[in-house]
C-alpha cells in the first residue's frame, strides 16, 4: 500500500472508518513480512525497481530499462507492484516480485508518463499523470487494474501533473500540477519558468468534474508531491524554479481551507536549494516530514499550529513514510540507507538496512 | 518541430495564472561567515566568464557568420570547392557551439536558443516540407518550422547524405531544385548567426553583460541573489556535458542502456561522421574551464590530487586516435574498438562528479541533480 494509504490504514483500525476498500484488501488478505518496494540506481547508474524485505534484509529486484519515480503495490494481485516511468517515459512497468516477470504498461499517442499514479478506491481503475504534450495540457490516465487497457482520460486542469492521491472520501482525485511545460523532444528541459502556473487540483474520480483549484503566491514553487492525511488535510512539497530565495518549500492545506505555506525560517530555507522530495504524516502526533536532498536535512513541523519544529541533518534523504507499528518515520536516502526516525522524540534511532551500492529513489511505499 | 517554441512564447504572454497574492516574499539572504571565500568565487567567475565564456561565445559567433558567407559564396558558384567549404565551415561551426557545451545556462537556454542552434535529429518531414513547397525559403518561413527544421542538425542534413559522395550531394543544388535547397541553407544560416550573436551579446561586457551578472551575484546582480547559484550552476553544467559524452552520445549509441546491439543512427551526427568530433569540442570546451582558473581553484584550495586526475583524465583524451574516426563506421564494423574509449569518458564523468563537485563545494547528488 501507499504509504499515504498505509497511514489511512493505520487510522482506518483506530476509527473503523470504511475507507479506501481497494487498498484495504491487501493487508486483510495478504499479511506478510514488512516489506517496501522503491525504484533505486546502483553505482553504474543502471535502474531497478526492488522489494526489500526489512526483517531479513533481503533486496529482490529486476533491472529496468529505464528510470522510474514512484511505486504501488498492486491493489488486488498478490507479490506485484507497478513502477512509474519519469517524464519523458512513455512506459511503466508491473513487475511480480515472486516470480520476477515484468509487464509493461504503455502509453497513448502523443502522452508521457509523469511518474505518479493512484487506484481508484473499487480497485477496477488506475489513474496516472500524463503530459498531452502537442497541447500543452496536463492529463489524467485511466486504466483497468488488470489488463492496464487505456479507458480514459480526464484534464489535470493545468500543465505538468506530477503527484496524484486519491482522497480519504475515496471519491475524490488530488493533483499536483507542477505547472512546469515540457515536450518529449526537448529531453527534460523546462519551457516556461518564467510563465508557470502551478495549481493543486481536486476532481470527481468518476466524472473529471473539476470540484477545487488552489494556487501559491509565488507561480515558481512547483506544487510537486502530495500527502494526504487520514482527515484529508493535504500536505504539498514544493520545488522552486527561480532564483531567489522562496518563502517557504512546504505548503499545507487544513480540509475545506486555503492552501498556504508553512513557516519556516528563512536560514533554512536558504539551505535547502529550493528542493523538497518526500513526505509523511503521523496522526498520532500530528507531526509532518519532508526530505530536502539538496539540502541533506529533513524537516519538522507541527500541523496542529502549523509551527516548524526543526530539521534534522541526514545524507540526501529521498522517500519517506510512517510505521505506525513502531510510531516512528521511515526513511529512505541515496546513501543505500532505511533508517528510523522516532514520531516523538524526532530522533534518528536505528537503520533497518544499508547498501552504499542501492541509491534510492525519491519515493517508496511499505507493505506488510 | 510544430513550432513549439513559438506557440510556447504566445501561451506564455497568454496565460494569466491569477494567485493569492501579489509578490512572494523574498526573505533578506543571512550575511555570509564566508566572505572571503564568496570574494575568491566572484574573482574565478569573472576571469572564466571574460577569459573563457565571453571568448568561446566569440568564437562561435565569428564561425557562424563565416559559415553564412561561405554559404552565401556557395549559392552563386555552386561548385564543389564552395560545396567543400561549407561543409568544412559546419563542421567548424557545430565544434565552435560544442565547445561551449557546458555552459548551456543564462542566455544559452533563455528562451531554449540552444535547441534552435542544434536540435537533433532534425526533423526530415518539416525539412522536406519545405523543400518540397512551392514557397520561397526565407529566414521567416524557417523561423516558423521550429527549432526541428533549423540550426546545425538540419543543416548537416542538407549538406550530408552517408550513401552518397560529395560530387553526387552536390548535384541537389543544380537547377530550381538546387535553388530551393540554397535557400533553404542560407536562410538557417542567417538564423543561426542571429542566435548566437544573441547569446555572444548577452554576455560580453560592453552589451548584457551577464559576465558581470554571474561576478556580481549577492551583491548588486539583478539574476542571482547567492554567489553559489552560479557556481553551482557552471558545476552542474560541467559534470552534464561530460555525463552528457557518456550515457548520451557514447552508451545509447553502443547500446550501453539497453543491453543491445549498437545503434549507430541514434549518432547524434551519424549523416557526416562528426560525433567524436563533437564530443573532441565538448572535451575542449571542458579543458579551457578547468585551465582557464577551476584546475588552480583546486590546487589552491588543498584538492590537489582532484586536480592532478583531472589533468591525466584530459591528457588522456589528447592522445586518444579514436577522436580522429568516423564513429558510424565503427560501430558497425569493430563496436568493441569504442570500449575504451567509452570508458575513459565514464571515469571523467565520475572524477567530475564524486571529486571535483565536492572539491568546489557543490552536491551532485542522484535525487537532488534531477530527481524530479
Amino acid at each position: 500500500m501507499k504509504r499515504r494509504h498505509f497511514i489511512r490504514l493505520g487510522t482506518i483500525a483506530i476509527t473503523g472508518l470504511a475507507l479506501g476498500a481497494c487498498t484495504s484488501r491487501i493487508t486483510t488478505s495478504h499479511v506478510q513480512q514488512p516489506l517496501i518496494y522503491s525504484a533505486f540506481d546502483d553505482d553504474e547508474g543502471h535502474h531497478h525497481f526492488g522489494l526489500l524485505n526489512l526483517q531479513t534484509q533481503q533486496l529482490r529486484s529486476v533491472k529496468m530499462a529505464f528510470r522510474g519515480h514512484d511505486v504501488l503495490q498492486h491493489p488486488t494481485r498478490p507479490n506485484r507492484a507497478i513502477l512509474f516511468g519519469r517524464r519523458p517515459e512513455t512506459r511503466c512497468c508491473e513487475v511480480d516480485f515472486q516470480t520476477l516477470e515484468t509487464r509493461e504498461i504503455n502509453i497513448s499517442a502523443h502522452r508521457h508518463f509523469y511518474g505518479h499514479g493512484c487506484f481508484s478506491a473499487d480497485c477496477l481503475h488506475l489513474f496516472t499523470t500524463e503530459n498531452d504534450f502537442n497541447r500543452a495540457r496536463g492529463v489524467i490516465g485511466i486504466r483497468d487494474t488488470i489488463t492496464f487497457q487505456h479507458l480514459g482520460e480526464f484534464p489535470s486542469y493545468g500543465i505538468g501533473p506530477h503527484d496524484i492521491q486519491l482522497m480519504p472520501d475515496g471519491k475524490t482525485l488530488v493533483i499536483a500540477n507542477g505547472g512546469i511545460r515540457t515536450h518529449p523532444d526537448f529531453g527534460r528541459r523546462k519551457l516556461n519558468l518564467n510563465s508557470m502556473c502551478p495549481s493543486l487540483v481536486y476532481i470527481d474520480s468518476e466524472s473529471g468534474k473539476k470540484l477545487g483549484q488552489y494556487t501559491l503566491p509565488d507561480p515558481q514553487l512547483s506544487i510537486r508531491h502530495l500527502l494526504i492525511t487520514p482527515s484529508g488535510d493535504v500536505g504539498v512539497a514544493l520545488q522552486y524554479q527561480g532564483k531567489r530565495l522562496p518563502a517557504s518549500l512546504v505548503a499545507w492545506q487544513k480540509q475545506g481551507q486555503a492552501l498556504k505555506l508553512l513557516d519556516t525560517p528563512a536560514t533554512v530555507i536558504r539551505a535547502l536549494n529550493g528542493y523538497m522530495a518526500d513526505l509523511a504524516f503521523a496522526p498520532t502526533s500530528n507531526i509532518l516530514l519532508a526530505t530536502s536532498p539538496r539540502g541533506n536535512q529533513i524537516m519538522v513541523w507541527d500541523t496542529n499550529n502549523e509551527r516548524y519544529l526543526k530539521n534534522i541533518p541526514v545524507t540526501e534523504p529521498s522517500g519517506v513514510f510512517f510505521l505506525e507499528q513502531e510510531n516512528s518515520f521511515v526513511i529512505s536516502n541515496s546513501a543505500g540507507k532505511i533508517m528510523a526516525l522516532d514520531a516523538e522524540t524526532l530522533q534518528l534511532t536505528k537503520t533497518f538496512y544499508q547498501n552504499s551500492a542501492v541509491k534510492w529513489d525519491n519515493h517508496m511505499q511499505f507493505y506488510s | 518541430m510544430k513550432k513549439i517554441i513559438f506557440s510556447l512564447i504566445v501561451t506564455g504572454l497568454l496565460v494569466s495564472c491569477s494567485h493569492n497574492s501579489t509578490k512572494p516574499s523574498v526573505e533578506p539572504l543571512a550575511v555570509s561567515t564566508s566572505v572571503g571565500r564568496e570574494d575568491m568565487q566572484r574573482r574565478l567567475l569573472k576571469k572564466l566568464a571574460l577569459q573563457t565564456i565571453v571568448p568561446l561565445y566569440q568564437q562561435f559567433y565569428e564561425h557562424t557568420a563565416l559559415l553564412n558567407n561561405n554559404i552565401s559564396s556557395f549559392c552563386l558558384t555552386p561548385n564543389q570547392q564552395y560545396f567543400n567549404q561549407v561543409r568544412n565551415s559546419w563542421a567548424q561551426t557545430v565544434s565552435a557551439w560544442l565547445r561551449a557545451d557546458a555552459l548551456l545556462f543564462g542566455p544559452a537556454i533563455e528562451e531554449q536558443l540552444d535547441f534552435f542552434i542544434y536540435f537533433y535529429p532534425a526533423k526530415k518531414r518539416i525539412i522536406n516540407k519545405l523543400l518540397n513547397g512551392q514557397e520561397t525559403i526565407t529566414a521567416e518561413l524557417v523561423a516558423q518550422a521550429g527549432v526541428g527544421g533549423q540550426g546545425l542538425a538540419t543543416m548537416e542534413y542538407l549538406l550530408f547524405e552517408r550513401n552518397l559522395s560529395s560530387e553526387e550531394i552536390l548535384q541537389n543544388y543544380q537547377g530550381q531544385n538546387g535553388k530551393q535547397r540554397c535557400q533553404y541553407l542560407g536562410a538557417t544560416a542567417f538564423l543561426l548567426q542571429q542566435h548566437a550573436k544573441t547569446i555572444y551579446d548577452a554576455w560580453r561586457p560592453e552589451q548584457g553583460n551577464y559576465a558581470e551578472a554571474i561576478s556580481r551575484a549577492g551583491l548588486d546582480s539583478l539574476i542571482y541573489t547567492e554567489i553559489q547559484q552560479p557556481w553551482a550552476e557552471l558545476i552542474n553544467k560541467i559534470f552534464q556535458s561530460a555525463e552528457k559524452i557518456s550515457s548520451n552520445r557514447l552508451a545509447l549509441a553502443l547500446g550501453k542502456k539497453t543491453e543491445s546491439q549498437p545503434k549507430p543512427y541514434k549518432l547524434e551526427a551519424w549523416r557526416s561522421g562528426h560525433t567524436l568530433a563533437n564530443i573532441q569540442a565538448s572535451l575542449q570546451g571542458l579543458r579551457r574551464l578547468f585551465d582557464g582558473g577551476l584546475l588552480d581553484w583546486l590546487k589552491q584550495n588543498g584538492h590537489q590530487i582532484t586536480a592532478e586526475n583531472l589533468t591525466h583524465t584530459m591528457a588522456d583524451f589528447d592522445q586518444e586516435k579514436l577522436l580522429h574516426t568516423d564513429l558510424f563506421h565503427l560501430l558497425q564494423t569493430n563496436p568493441d574498438a569504442i570500449d575504451p574509449f567509452y570508458k575513459k569518458s565514464k571515469v571523467l564523468t565520475r572524477i567530475i562528479k564524486h571529486d571535483f563537485a565536492k572539491a568546489m563545494g557543490v552536491q551532485l547528488g542522484f535525487n537532488d541533480n534531477d530527481g524530479d
